[in-house]
C-alpha cells in the first residue's frame, strides 16, 4: 500500500524517458544526413546505446529504491516478530506463516478474496464486452454515450463507495419494497449473503469503464470486410461474433483479464469504505485483513506474511492466466 | 552538444522529481490546515511573520493531534493562537490528518515522531511506545498538579511514571433527546426497569426508542463494551481470564444475563442497525427519529453539528441497580512529548503543556470539545450531561477493553458480537466467543 505513490510515479517516469529517447533518435537521424554515413552510424549506435542506457538508470534506481527494497524488506519482516514500532525485533523463522495457516480467519479472508475476484472478473469482462459491442454499433452520439459510460472511472473509489453506501441504505430498499422482493427490501450490505455481491457490484460498476474502452479499441481494429464476407456466406450474428470478433479480441481480453484479476485481488477501498469487512467478516478481503493486522492490531510481521502469501497467490494466478491466454497475448 | 543536452535533460528530470515531491508536501500541509477555520489561520500567520522579523527565528513545534472532529480542533486552535501570541519565541503548529492513529504509528516506526502529540495512555499500544522509549517521562512536571487525581492515576504507566498530560475524558453512554423525553413526561432512568418503562412508553407513542449502528465492527465493539460493563460488571475480567486460558465464556451467567438484556434492547431498537453507519445513526437521532442512541463521548460534536437546536442529554446505560451500574470511561485526549526531540524542543513543549493545563485554557477546550475535562477547576455548565459526569466523578467506571486486552483479541470479538446482532442467538455467541479467543489468544 505504501508503495502506491512510487508505483504511480514510475510509469510516468518511464513514459518521460521513452519520449526523450524518441526525440533523441529523431534528432540524431536528422543530423546524420550529409555526413560519412557508415562511420557516423556505427559511432551513433554505440553512443545512442549509452544514452539510452543512461535514461533507464533513473527509473531503475527509483524503482529499486521505492519498490524492490520495500518488497525485500517486507519479506524479511514477515520472518520476524516486529510489532511496527519497536526498535528491535527477532527472527522467528516461519512462525508467522505457521500461525497464519492455522488461523481460520485467514483462510476465510483468502476464500472471500478469491470469490470476490472471480465475481469481479466475470462481471467486469462480460459487462464490458457487452457494453463495447453495443457502443461500437451505435450510429449516432457515439462519443457522447461512450464518455458517459467512462464517467465512473474518473471518480475516486472511496467516493463511489460512499455514494453507493447511501443508495443501498436509502434507495435500493425502497425499490425492493415497491417490487415486493424480500431480500432487496433491506440494505444489501446488512446480511452476510448479500454484502459481498453488493460490494462487487459497486466495484464492477466503476471497473467496467476501462476494459470497455480497451475492448472498443480492439473492436475497431477488426476489418469490416471480414464481416461482409461472412454475411455473404450466410453467417449468423452469433457465428460472426464467435468466429470473427472473438479471435480478434483475444489479445484485449488478455489485457483486461490481467487488469481485472489484479484489481480483484488487491481490492481494499470498496469493501473498506462500504462495510469495513463486515458483517461478521463477510467482506473481509485480504487487503482489509492486512490493514487491520498492521495498523489496528500492531502485528506488522504477521501482516507482512499475509501480504507475501497474497503475492504468491496473485503471481500464480497471473502466470497461469498468461500461459492459458498466451497465444492471444503474443499476437498483440 | 548532445552530451550536454542529455545532462541538462537528466538534471531537469531529477529536478522535476524533487519539485514534484516538494509540491506534494506543501499541498498536504495546506490540506491539513484547510480543515481549520480560515480566520484563526490568518491570525496565526500574522503574528508568526511579525515574530520572525522581530526575534530573528522562532522555534516551530509540531502538535500532532488525533481528533478528527471539529469541536476539539477548534478548541486546540484557540489555545494555540493564544499561546503563540503570548510566546513570541515559539510557534506551535497543529497538524490534523485523517486516520491519525495509523499515521502516528507509521511516523513513529520511521523515527519521525512529532514533538508534541495526543495519544491514549490507557491503551496497550501506548505502553508499547513507552516501553520502546519514544515518549518523554513527564513525572515531576509542575503542570501535572493541575490534573485531577483519578485521571492522573488512569494514565500512570507500568513503571509508575506519568508520560502524558491527561486532558479530557472519554465515556460510553446513552445520548437522549431531552425534548422528546419532556414531551412524554419521562425522567432519566437510573435502573434497568426504569429504562425498560421509558422504552415501553416511547414505543407506545410510536417513536423508535433506541438507535443502534452496527455496520462498522469497531462501533459494534464500542456498544458491546458499553453494554458489557453496564450489565456484566466483571465481563472484561472474565474475558481476560478466558484469554489466559483459565476459564470459558460459554455458560457464564453474567454473560448470558448481559446478552439477554441486549436482546431485549434490540426489540426497542431500529431494525436496520446492521445497515447503519455511525453518522447515519447520529443523523436520524439528531432529527428526532430515535429518542436515544448508544455511543461515545466522541460523537457529541458531530451530533450537535447535525442539529444545532437539539437539546441533548447523556446518561449511563443502567443496570439492575444504581450501585451495580458501571460506565466505560478512559482518557480521551492526553498530550505527550517525544523523547527523541531535542532539549530545546522539549523545553518549548513543556511550556505549551503547562499552558494547556491552566484551568482557563482547559475551559476553552472544554467549551469547544464538550468531553469532561481532566483539569481541576474546569466548570461543566451543561445540565444535560450531568448524569454521566456524576457517575464519572463517583468513580463507578471501567476502563476500555484496549487497556488490558490486546487489539488482536478484541477486534475479532467485535466481529463475533456483530454476528450476534444479526442472529441474536446467545448460546451460539458465547461458543463463538470462546472459539475466537482460542484462535487469537495463541498469537
Amino acid at each position: 500500500m505504501e508503495d502506491g505513490g512510487s508505483v504511480k510515479l514510475l510509469p510516468s517516469l518511464a513514459f518521460t524517458a521513452v519520449l526523450l529517447q524518441k526525440s533523441f533518435s529523431i534528432m540524431c537521424s536528422g543530423k546524420a544526413k550529409g555526413m560519412d554515413i557508415n562511420m557516423k552510424r556505427t559511432s551513433m549506435k554505440i553512443k545512442g546505446a549509452y544514452i539510452y542506457f543512461a535514461f533507464t538508470v533513473i527509473p531503475a534506481a527509483l524503482y529499486t529504491f521505492f519498490y524492490v527494497i520495500s518488497v525485500i524488506n517486507g519479506i524479511r519482516y514477515s520472518f520476524t516478530d516486529w510489532d511496527g514500532m519497536s526498535m528491535e525485533y527477532h527472527y522467528v523463522g516461519f512462525k508467522n506463516y505457521r500461525m497464519l495457516f492455522r488461523n481460520p480467519n485467514f483462510w476465510n479472508s483468502l476464500k472471500t478474496t478469491l470469490l470476490y475476484s472471480c465475481m469481479l472478473v466475470v462481471s467486469v469482462i462480460l459487462a464490458s464486452l457487452f457494453l463495447a459491442i453495443s457502443l461500437n454499433s451505435l450510429k449516432c452520439f457515439k462519443t457522447f454515450v461512450k464518455s458517459i459510460f467512462f464517467v465512473p472511472a474518473m471518480i475516486g473509489g472511496v467516493t463511489i463507495a460512499l455514494i453507493w453506501d447511501q443508495l443501498f441504505y436509502r434507495v435500493v430498499p425502497m425499490i425492493g419494497q415497491f417490487l415486493g422482493i424480500g431480500w432487496l427490501s433491506q440494505s444489501l450490505l446488512m446480511t452476510g449473503k448479500t454484502a459481498l455481491p453488493a460490494v462487487v457490484f459497486v466495484q464492477a460498476w466503476q471497473a467496467v469503464a476501462m476494459p470497455t474502452v480497451i475492448f472498443i479499441a480492439g473492436l475497431q481494429q477488426i476489418p469490416e470486410e471480414q464481416y461482409e464476407s461472412a454475411k455473404i456466406d450466410g453467417a449468423t450474428a452469433f457465428a460472426q461474433f464467435w468466429y470473427i470478433t472473438m479471435p480478434y479480441l483475444l489479445p484485449t481480453v488478455t489485457v483486461n483479464l490481467v487488469l481485472t484479476i489484479k484489481q480483484g485481488f488487491t481490492s481494499f477501498d470498496f469493501p473498506y469504505a462500504m462495510t469495513g469487512g463486515g458483517p461478521v467478516r463477510a467482506t473481509e478481503v485480504i487487503g482489509i485483513l492486512i490493514y487491520n493486522d498492521a495498523f489496528k492490531n500492531m502485528r506488522f510481521s504477521v501482516a507482512n506474511a499475509e501480504a507475501c502469501v497474497l503475492f504468491v497467490v496473485v503471481a500464480a494466478f497471473s502466470l497461469t492466466q498468461l500461459k492459458l491466454t498466451g497465444k492471444g497475448g503474443g499476437r498483440e | 552538444m548532445r552530451k550536454k543536452l542529455a545532462v541538462i535533460l537528466c538534471m531537469t528530470m531529477i529536478g522535476m522529481c524533487f519539485s514534484g515531491c516538494g509540491g506534494q508536501n506543501q499541498t498536504a500541509s495546506a490540506g491539513s490546515q484547510e480543515g481549520q477555520e480560515a480566520e484563526p489561520k490568518e491570525q496565526e500567520e500574522e503574528p508568526q511573520d511579525a515574530e520572525e522579523q522581530a526575534s530573528g527565528e522562532a522555534l516551530t513545534i509540531e502538535f500532532f493531534q488525533q481528533k478528527g472532529e471539529e469541536g476539539p480542533q477548534k478548541g486546540y486552535q484557540a489555545i494555540i493562537d493564544k499561546f503563540n501570541a503570548e510566546n513570541p519565541d515559539i510557534v506551535i503548529e497543529m497538524n490534523t490528518v485523517p486516520d491519525a492513529p495509523t499515521v502516528l504509528t507509521s511516523r513513529i516506526s520511521s523515527g519521525d515522531i512529532p514533538v508534541i502529540f495526543s495519544d491514549f495512555p490507557t491503551q496497550v499500544a501506548f505502553r508499547q511506545k513507552v516501553a520502546n522509549g519514544y515518549i518523554q517521562d513527564l513525572t515531576g512536571q509542575l503542570f501535572l498538579d493541575n490534573v485531577e487525581a483519578s485521571s492522573l492515576e488512569l494514565a500512570k504507566q507500568e513503571d509508575g511514571g506519568y508520560y502524558a498530560l491527561s486532558y479530557s475524558r472519554s465515556f460510553m453512554g446513552v445520548y437522549y433527546n431531552r425534548a422528546i423525553f419532556a414531551e412524554h413526561g419521562l425522567e432519566v432512568p437510573a435502573t434497568w426497569d426504569e429504562f425498560l418503562s421509558v422504552c415501553e412508553t416511547l414505543k407506545a407513542a410510536g417513536i423508535t426508542p433506541m438507535g443502534l449502528h452496527g455496520k462498522d465492527p469497531g462501533r459494534v465493539g464500542h456498544t458491546f463494551q458499553c453494554t458489557l460493563n453496564a450489565w456484566a460488571p466483571h465481563g472484561v475480567e472474565i474475558i481476560e481470564k478466558a484469554v489466559a486460558g483459565e476459564t470459558k465464556i460459554e455458560g457464564n451467567e453474567e454473560f448470558i444475563q448481559a446478552f439477554e438484556k441486549m436482546k431485549t434492547l434490540f426489540s426497542y431498537a431500529n431494525e436496520d442497525a446492521l445497515a447503519l453507519s455511525d453518522t447515519q445513526c447520529y443523523e436520524q437521532f439528531a432529527n428526532g427519529q430515535y429518542a436515544m442512541c448508544i455511543t461515545g463521548s466522541y460523537a457529541r460534536g458531530t451530533i450537535e453539528s447535525l442539529n444545532a437546536d437539539l437539546d441533548l442529554g447523556i446518561f449511563p446505560l443502567p443496570n439492575n441497580t444504581v450501585e451495580t451500574t458501571k460506565c466505560v470511561a478512559g482518557i480521551d485526549a492526553a498530550i505527550c512529548v517525544s523523547a527523541k526531540a531535542s532539549e530545546e524542543e522539549k523545553e518549548a513543549a513543556y511550556r505549551f503543556l503547562a499552558f494547556l493545563a491552566e484551568p482557563e485554557n482547559a475551559q476553552i477546550f472544554y467549551d469547544n470539545d464538550g468531553a469532561p475535562s481532566c483539569i481541576k477547576g474546569v466548570v461543566n455548565n451543561d445540565e444535560g450531561i450531568a448524569p454521566i459526569i456524576e457517575i464519572l466523578n463517583a468513580g463507578r467506571t471501567h476502563d476500555w477493553m484496549a487497556s488490558t486486552i490486546s487489539n488482536n483479541v478484541s477486534t475479532d470479538l467485535y466481529s463475533v458480537v456483530q454476528g450476534f446482532w444479526a442472529d441474536q442467538d446467545v448460546d451460539a455467541l458465547l461458543k463463538n466467543m470462546d472459539a475466537s479467543i482460542a484462535v487469537t489468544s495463541v498469537e
